[in-house]
């Protein structure tokens, strides 16, 4: 769906047909009596897949990426511009999300092969350690300098501050596996850009929930001043990984043992997976995101089915992708942004600049190929669910933040989640590596 | 059961019947209607063992008003197909003529009944009639698929059988949107006039129409699933909230992409495979919701809608072989095989239910099962001799009936 490939008359078509389902939502909600929940929904989901795709195709045109589309779709259909759907309603796609989660981190633990990690294993290492010690370092520091614009900062004293901005450092490092792997669904690229970037995103999300449980740690007699260090947060991410990791790995030795035996409705398999198995590690208290990627892991790695639950899983990811983010796009509070934009823009640009000169670094350290030391940083800008996840561990754990703290990171996360992509894409055509993969074909 | 336990336990039902309905067990020990899904819905339920309450199936109502959306606009998008091939126009006539007359039949009968035993007002035995017409009128295409193992094609009768069957869909299609005239509106709801509830029927118009042209010269999967279940979803939900019958819009919005489209066979292949594993779990949620009658006056109602379509279907039949040459000293089982009945009188039967909740969804709900219990013991039997008689002859000219 190149956009030099579509003729102009379906450009037209398409815009006509978004401002007509507009038009026809526009109508309805002025003389529609019910406001009933069933109706919101049906309305809420219809929209953000039509007007999703649509958006999309349109915003293809100027060579956007498809999940900006679905973003902008979400936006504006949502309760902050025209209001087709309202807040309550967004609230209720929560759990359409949580499926389409589930999905996207099955996707990503099957895209990950131990060769392709092997491969780069070298350049993972490095990048890793650049990235937690100097993003931390780094983003603390900044976070601290840029205290006084920064809301409930201002007021909280040295030691506070560089408690908060330890926390805010963890979430600046966690990248986004559901943009990573939107992008890389829309453009089927293969080459080391593509290696790299899926290595990395989905082993940063262990990474990061473990440096996650240990700052909780270091950052409580910072922020709290008398009380101490706890070892109670480390036990519970000790659960919290091991658990993780056995449930997957079950779940994965069961897929393939399905696989093997039966390997028919897959689709209605994915839909148990996405709404019964996420509820059920929900309930356990596991990391949900873990939990599926080690599944998939094990599923790519120990048979020969992956590729198989791999394309039905791809079959459904038209669907998956539109409503993850479009929902997302109805959930971002643009006047939330309005208020908060110096310190978001402040702390998102800060981010990307150490983001980028760590990556660089990293890539000299390791010797990659030159195409990895100018764009492998692009993949790493994103952000979405996982750290959006995250801030809600600290919110819990550390209630004197305020409600604030949850509204920067909104704030900010918005910014990375529209711009990131548009980098992603961006490396992934420089480097050549667009339609490249083995999907490109279809 | 809690809702989610049961939700999870109605998606692995979806999967254990799609699972199964694929093997020859399956074909074997299932039927073609699905029935014994809503049996098993009756026997989970609050009537028998208690499992499912009412009150745990409303909790799905959405998910199940999505899925009964879906199923329509997947009739719509069969319509006048049978085997891959477009219905022989006489055949298409003779299909939606004998559904009408199935569904004026039951619902003179039904109404003029409900009025002598002042059942209730005037304008509920309107709609109770009309509901009841809708679920009785059809017969289904899908049996006698299931009956011949999908090998009707090369077999005269079964294909006359399986084109009527796919011909009667419209009618019940009407009457549904019929249902939308009677039916009481809220007093702050828009005054739009008599014609208001075709409102629905135009945006399954335009939005089916939106489709075709977003689908385009070439079908991209990227695009297609999103774009065909947006329409779907985005259709039920106005329908939801102008107040107006779901089934129409959604039904006329599959009817108008499979008209329009180019890549109508396709769309078609595609969507069918969603059909068993939606259906499956709202039979069991449509069983759960049975309410048996406990009044006699109710059973004589149930009891004249079921034995009007007996009637109707049997004089169709027999008008059929009179007419038809190749179909000849066959009335008798062409009555008895298009009673048989399954998904799609139960889906609109759902549909009824949940926008006229009361007296009339229940009742008309009752008769949608067992006007398809009966179909299945009746008809699925007749289909079935058919099949294997046609299979052990040979090949009947009456091929030349739908050529």
């Amino acid at each position: 769906m190149s956009g030099a490939a579509v003729p102009w008359w379906r450009r037209l078509v398409q815009f006509a047909s978004l401002l007509l389902v507009t038009a026809v939502l526009l109508g309805v909600g002025r003389i529609g009596s019910s406001s009933s929940t069933e109706a919101g929904v049906a309305i809420a989901l219809g929209l953000l897949l039509l007007a999703g795709v649509l958006c999309s195709e349109v915003l293809d045109i100027i060579k956007l990426p498809h999940l900006t589309g679905y973003l902008v779709a979400g936006v504006v259909a949502g309760p902050q511009v025209l209001h087709l759907i309202s807040h309550e309603t967004v609230g209720h796609l929560s759990e359409v999300n949580t499926f389409a989660l589930s999905l996207i981190a099955l996707a990503g633990g099957l895209e990950l092969k131990l060769s392709t990690i092997k491969e780069v294993l070298k350049s993972l290492g490095y990048a890793t350690l650049v990235h937690t010690v100097m993003g931390l370092t780094l983003m603390t520091a900044g976070f601290v300098a840029l205290r006084p614009w920064i809301p409930f900062a201002a007021e909280l004293p040295l030691m506070g501050a560089l408690g908060g901005g330890l926390l805010w450092a963890v979430l600046a490092i966690s990248r986004s596996p559901s943009a990573t792997l939107g992008i890389l669904s829309q453009t089927k690229p293969d080459g080391p850009l593509t290696r790299y970037a899926l290595a990395f995103v989905m082993s940063s999300d262990i990474v990061v929930v473990l440096i996650m449980a240990a700052a909780v740690v270091i950052a409580r007699p910072l922020l709290e001043p008398g009380s101490g260090i706890s070892m109670d947060a480390l036990g519970t991410l000790g659960h919290e990984l091991y658990g993780s990791v056995s449930v997957g790995t079950t779940l994965g030795l069961c897929l393939i043992l399905y696989l093997k035996l039966f390997g028919q409705h897959l689709i209605t398999l994915l839909v148990i997976l996405g709404f019964g198995f996420a509820a059920g590690v929900g309930y356990l208290h596991l990391e949900p995101l873990l939990t599926f990627i080690v599944a998939g892991f094990v599923v790519q790695n120990l048979s020969h089915q992956g590729q198989q639950l791999l394309s039905a899983i791809e079959r459904t990811s038209a669907v998956v992708f539109v409503v993850f983010f479009a929902t997302a796009g109805a959930h971002l509070d643009l006047q939330l942004l309005g208020r908060l934009w110096p310190a978001a823009v402040s702390l998102a640009v800060l981010r990307a600049v150490i983001t980028i000169v760590g990556q660089t670094i990293a890539c000299r350290m390791a010797g990659d190929p030159p195409v990895l030391r100018r764009w492998a940083w692009s993949p790493l800008i994103s952000q979405a669910g996982l750290t959006l996840g995250l801030s809600v561990v600290i919110q819990r754990n550390f209630p004197s933040l305020g409600v604030a703290f949850g509204s920067l990171v909104v704030a900010t996360v918005a910014l990375n989640e529209v711009v990131g992509p548009v980098l992603f894409k961006l490396g992934l055509e420089r480097t050549n590596e667009t339609g490249r993969g083995s999907g490109a074909a279809h | 059961m809690n809702p989610f336990m049961a939700f999870v336990a109605l998606l692995v039902l979806a999967y254990m019947g799609g699972l199964l309905s694929d093997t020859r067990i399956g074909r074997n020990l299932g039927l073609a209607s699905g029935v014994e899904y809503v049996m098993l819905g009756v026997i989970v339920g609050p009537h028998a063992l208690g499992f499912f309450q009412f009150e745990t199936v409303l909790v799905f109502e959405p998910l199940l008003l999505l899925a009964v959306g879906w199923l329509a606009a997947v009739l719509g998008l069969q319509y006048g197909r049978y085997g891959g091939e477009r219905v022989p126009l006489v055949l298409l006539l003779w299909g939606i003529a004998i559904a009408l007359a199935c569904g004026a039949g039951v619902f003179c009968a039904v109404y003029r009944l409900a009025r002598l035993f002042h059942w209730a007002d005037q304008r509920a035995c309107v709609l109770l009639g009309l509901g009841a017409a809708a679920v009785c009128s059809g017969s289904a295409h899908q049996a006698v698929r299931w009956a011949t193992g999908g090998q009707s094609e090369e077999r005269s009768v079964s294909r006359v059988l399986g084109c009527l069957g796919s011909a009667d869909d419209l009618p019940p299609m009407v009457l549904v949107a019929c249902l939308g005239f009677w039916a009481p509106r809220a007093p702050e709801a828009f005054d739009g006039g008599t014609l208001f509830p075709l409102m629905g029927v135009g945006l399954g118009l335009v939005l089916g129409a939106t489709v075709a042209a977003l689908l385009g010269g070439r079908l991209e999967r990227s695009e297609f699933w999103p774009v065909l279940l947006g329409a779907v979803f985005l259709m039920v939900g106005l329908a939801l909230r102008l107040g107006v019958p779901l089934l129409a819009p959604a039904f006329v919005l599959g009817l108008v992409v499979s008209i329009l489209s180019p890549h109508r066979q396709v769309i078609r292949e595609l969507v069918i495979e969603t059909e068993r594993p939606l259906l499956v779990p709202s039979l069991l949620l449509a069983g759960v919701l049975v309410d048996i009658p406990k009044s006699r006056g109710e059973w004589i109602l149930v009891g004249a809608a079921v034995g009007v379509r007996v009637v109707v279907q049997f004089l169709a039949g027999f008008l059929l072989a009179a007419v038809m040459r190749p179909l000849r000293g066959q009335g008798r089982h062409l009555g008895q095989a298009m009673l048989a009945t399954g998904g799609g009188s139960l889906v609109i039967a759902l549909a009824v239910y949940f926008g006229q909740p009361g007296h009339v969804g229940r009742t008309v709900l009752f008769v949608a099962v067992v006007a398809t219990l009966l179909g299945e013991l009746w008809g699925g039997r007749a289909l079935r001799r058919i099949s294997a008689r046609e299979q052990a002859g040979p090949v009947s000219e009456g091929r030349e009936v739908v050529s």
